[in-house]
């Protein structure tokens, strides 16, 4: 710490000693070195299998390849993708149509999470408080069920089947509404804004309202100030949720299998599950191209943000922000708002949550009514002798399973992304900071599926390494152990998580930390005394963000689980998969109540707040 | 030198040779110490049970629960893990853990249909058959190649509110115009169960053409795409605009629903009958199918080689089978319309179709194996 103490006359040695004492004494490359030499272990090695095995024959792909030996090199898998007869349908039409729905959804949700943001933070809109929660809760509904509900209101003739609500009413939907791109762009983008929303009214908050002002001193109409200065100031949040949302919405599965397999229409990531099943290779080398149209996003991202991507606003000086007033505009605002909550919230719920009580579905009859699914014996005639959700014997051990794994791993991925993003924000003009961000990225990118299936071969048996012929266990065999589910989820989340932590790290301006530095105080103080507790709030979201989608998560872990592990979503999973609905959206509601409750005693308690989070 | 040189290489080929024939041994010889070829009797492999405590197993039915509370009653001291799991996921995570060397499954049930289990795995010994006499003694020879616990098909279903009796009698009548956009199917390309058959069909190519000429009164003709009749069925199939579902309880549920004015017809499983206990107004008649309704799919069960309770396994199978006279409690679960024992002791739900009665093509593992594939790529290469 003695080297700003520089009253020795110049030396050139003594400038080379304290340099060389800085990179070993200065915690920042400590901390970088080893969350370099983790990440590279934790994503780099995957994605390194997956490339071995989209040039590697299988066993099974024996009888394809005549005259071949498994495990040799092999261009098959490539070729069948992109130059064999089946090639159009399984990968340039399915490409053609994944780039038409991330692109309109993009620019759909990004539109409406802006605006939503800005109205938020920036106008007079009344009753924030209440629009503040009920606009994330898209966010905590798993997007099967919005498309469920979808389904339930605009289900016609076409596919057969229970009649939807508008078909019930004597109404029928077009084809194209129901089913297909338009659909699919639609459910998204209702899922998706929450991300522009939530990056966008994170940069609104951070802007000096001044700057504002100054625009309307000298005499500019809301409409110019809007233009001219609030969306350039934004533009950079903008264009990160622009990366969010593309590469979401080109990975997704659930939505466009939902809405669109039925009728034929194929995306890549539809594609790559139905090809993932029967031929590993050529399925990931579909993950790898999607892998590298998400790197070709990121990288003209950075190239158009450049270096004004952030700026400090937790400093020493205080800020101040004037609240723009909507005039007339009032009541027509608010009407629109609570009626696309009504669409986008309300309905996807109280659909959920009806189906749970229809003893029959798509019996909407109140003779239909019954508590069965919640809270009924067994009884033989109904879904096959499955017990009421509350009286189910594994029920409360998924309950407890669920819980241990989201609170286990939301905690740990939330400690692990701020201090990357400790990483991220001070290190951001060196290229160990640059390095750290775009591995972290990596996990995002890899099909959970596909990702899981990775770790179960990676961790299987125990990594050993050879010193001298000195034979060292590395890393335990973690199969079947918590670990080895709380370790994946940790490290497929690890982008959010460290999206989140270097927010909350850049606001958090160097000046403080450098004024404790002046007065002696070393780094763990540093750490705990300064940034810590100005760190709490920015934490608490990044936590909240995180243990949401764990929630959620299935595919990742399924591969990975042994019976007495399996959570929530498995029991949601095996139950709507043999073919019983009704449990299997009672389950969905419990989520959802965990959700909300946890969200609502971090807002309540912590002052959580997930807009803060990103 | 050269020669010491020639005659240690020819040592190392001689080696490694016997080490390959030992490997297959290996798991041979671990099936023969654990008793998987002898005939136990139950209340012997009770009390050796007792002493593993527990038995673990891979599952695709959400039935087998059932079993295991059945057993844990009838057989106290032993707990049973059941995990439920799909087809594709069960058998990368039973072949990942093995080669980890993990052996956390004892019993693993699924189905087969394509040869996979035959070919990539019983083959290398991963898994075991366990068929005493006892219990398989009056099973015919063609279901031993695995050890057979049931059998289910995959059979057309229609709606009962609209029509009486089953409207489509052949593959092609899927084909005509009146049934465009009115036929449930799954996607081959991801579900083996939907691609199965269309191999097995492409295999007897010439019943299809001969069933052709029955239904529309002409003779095939057949384009330059078109390699034979079966080939033809499948690409004229996927231009009627069929329904992919997702699995085979939506077959069901978009066939089944009550109040659909113009119901499609749907390929799903036997075993979903049972839904009409659900609403859903379903049935199958696949005594009146020209040709064949498709293979069988073998339910099998099997015990994994190197498992840690190989004895409560054999008691789990067993009791699963019903015990030695087949009426046991343990069978009882998988008793119900659309599924066959393929043990004449086992009970059959009332009213169930004689399995003999539905024309079915044989399986043929072989075949279906080499060729599924090729089909597979057909069906995309076709698909709109």
């Amino acid at each position: 710490m003695s080297n700003q103490s520089g009253a020795l006359p110049f030396s050139r040695r003594r400038r080379f000693k304290n340099r060389l004492r800085n990179i070993f004494t200065n915690p920042y490359n400590l901390i970088t070195l080893i969350a370099v030499i983790l990440l590279a272990y934790l994503i780099v090695v995957p994605l390194m299998e997956m490339i071995k095995t989209t040039v590697t024959l299988a066993k099974s792909d024996l009888r394809r390849v005549k005259g071949g030996t498994a495990g040799e090199f092999t261009w098959y898998y490539w070729n069948r993708l992109l130059f064999s007869d089946v090639s159009r349908n399984l990968f340039w039409v399915p490409l053609k149509n994944s780039l038409i729905i991330a692109v309109c959804t993009s620019v759909i949700s990004i539109t409406m999470g802006s605006l939503i943001a800005w109205l938020m933070v920036r106008t007079d809109l009344p009753g924030k408080k209440f629009f503040s929660l009920a606009v994330i809760i898209p966010y905590m509904l798993p997007s099967w069920c919005k498309s469920m509900a979808w389904l339930s209101v605009f289900r016609n003739e076409t596919i057969g089947g229970a009649a939807g609500f508008l078909s019930y009413l004597g109404i029928q939907s077009p084809d194209w509404l129901a089913y297909g791109p338009v659909a699919i762009i639609i459910v998204l983008s209702i899922h998706y804004y929450a991300y522009a929303y939530l990056l966008v009214s994170a940069a609104l908050r951070s802007v000096n309202s001044e700057l504002e002002e100054m625009g309307e001193i000298v005499g500019a109409g809301k409409m110019l100030i809007l233009r001219k200065i609030t969306f350039p100031l934004v533009l950079p949040a903008i264009l990160s949720s622009v990366i969010l949302t593309l590469s979401k919405s080109m990975g997704t599965f659930g939505v466009p299998s939902f809405l669109g397999l039925k009728v034929g229409y194929y995306t890549i990531s539809t594609s790559l599950y139905s090809t993932i099943q029967s031929q590993k290779g050529t399925g990931f080398a579909i993950s790898l191209v999607l892998i590298a149209l998400a790197s070709v996003d990121i990288f003209i991202n950075q190239r158009l943000i450049g270096s004004r991507k952030s700026y400090a606003t937790i400093g020493g000086k205080g800020g101040r922000s004037t609240l723009l007033s909507l005039g007339k505009w009032k009541a027509p605002i608010v009407i629109l708002l609570v009626l696309f909550l009504l669409v986008a919230v309300v309905l996807p719920l109280v659909i959920l949550l009806y189906q749970t009580f229809m003893l029959r579905a798509g019996d909407y009859g109140l003779d239909n009514f019954t508590l069965h699914y919640w809270l009924g014996e067994a009884d033989p005639n109904i879904s096959d002798g499955l017990p009421g959700v509350f009286k189910s014997p594994q029920f409360w051990m998924y309950v407890k399973n669920t819980l241990k794994l989201v609170g286990l791993t939301s905690i740990i991925a939330t400690i692990c992304g701020q201090m990357i993003g400790y990483i991220n924000s001070r290190g951001r003009h060196l290229r160990s900071g640059k390095l750290v961000e775009q591995l972290v990225f990596i996990p995002y990118l890899i099909p959970s599926i596909a990702f899981g299936a990775m770790y179960l071969a990676m961790f299987a048996t125990p990594t050993k390494i050879n010193l001298f012929g000195l034979e060292l266990t590395l890393i335990p065999s973690l199969y079947g152990t918590f670990t080895v589910l709380v370790l994946v989820s940790i490290v497929k989340h690890l982008p959010f998580a460290s999206r989140a932590g270097t927010s909350n790290m850049l606001q958090i301006s160097t000046e403080l930390e450098e004024a404790g530095q002046l007065a002696g105080a070393n780094f763990v103080t540093r750490f705990f005394r300064i940034v810590f507790p100005l760190a709490k709030n920015g934490f608490m979201s990044g936590l909240m963000l995180i243990l949401i989608s764990i929630m959620k998560e299935l595919d990742l872990i399924v591969i990975l689980m042994t019976p007495t592990q399996a959570t929530l979503p498995y029991m949601a999973y095996t139950y709507s998969t043999s073919g019983f609905q009704q449990p299997a959206s009672a389950v969905a509601i419990v989520m959802f109540v965990m959700v909300f409750f946890f969200y609502w005693v971090a807002n309540k308690f912590f002052h959580a707040d997930i807009a803060g989070g990103l | 030198m050269k020669k010491f040189l020639a005659l240690m290489m020819a040592l190392v080929l001689l080696l490694s040779v016997a080490q390959l024939a030992l490997a297959g041994e290996k798991e041979e010889q671990w099936a023969i110490d654990n008793g998987l070829y002898l005939d136990e009797p139950m209340d012997e492999l009770y009390e050796k049970a007792k002493e593993e405590g527990k038995v673990v197993i891979y599952t695709i039915s959400s039935r087998t629960q059932k079993v295991a509370n059945a057993f844990m009653e009838e057989y106290p001291g032993i707990t049973v893990e059941v995990y439920d799991i799909s087809s594709g996921t069960l058998k990368e995570k039973f072949v990942t853990e093995y080669e980890g060397d993990i052996h956390t499954v004892d019993i693993l049930h699924s189905k087969e249909q394509v040869g996979e289990y035959t070919f990539e795995i019983f083959g290398e010994g991963m898994l075991h058959n366990y068929q005493p006499a006892s219990i398989f003694g009056n099973v015919p020879e063609s279901y031993l190649t695995l050890t057979p616990l049931m059998l289910e098909l995959n059979l057309w279903f229609y709606n009962t509110e609209v029509y009486e009796e089953c409207p489509i009698t052949s593959w092609w009548d899927l084909t005509k115009e009146e049934w465009r956009g009115r036929v449930v199917y799954q996607d081959a390309a991801k579900n083996d169960a939907y691609c199965a058959p269309l191999t097995a069909m492409v295999q007897h190519a010439d019943e299809m053409a001969a069933d052709y000429e029955r239904v529309f009164g002409q003779p095939i003709v057949l384009d330059a795409d078109e390699p034979n009749a079966s080939y033809a069925f499948i690409k004229r199939f996927l231009a009627n605009d069929p329904i992919m579902a997702s699995g085979s309880d939506e077959v069901i549920e978009l066939v089944g629903s009550k109040g659909q004015a113009n119901p499609p017809v749907g390929y799903s499983s036997s075993v979903k009958l049972r839904k009409t206990s659900d609403g859903y107004a379903i049935n199958y008649a696949p005594d009146k199918m020209n040709v064949s309704n498709g293979i069988p799919a073998l339910n099998f069960v099997s015990i994994a080689n190197e498992c840690e309770h190989p004895n409560a396994a054999k008691l789990f199978i067993k009791y699963w089978l019903g015990g030695e006279d087949g009426q046991g409690a343990g069978y009882a679960p998988l008793v119900s319309l659309g599924s066959w024992s393929v043990r004449p002791e086992n009970p059959s739900a009332e009213g169930n179709i004689a399995l003999a009665d539905i024309p079915l093509w044989d399986i043929d593992f072989e075949f279906i194996y080499e060729n599924i594939e090729d089909v597979r790529d057909y069906w995309i290469a076709h698909r709109s």
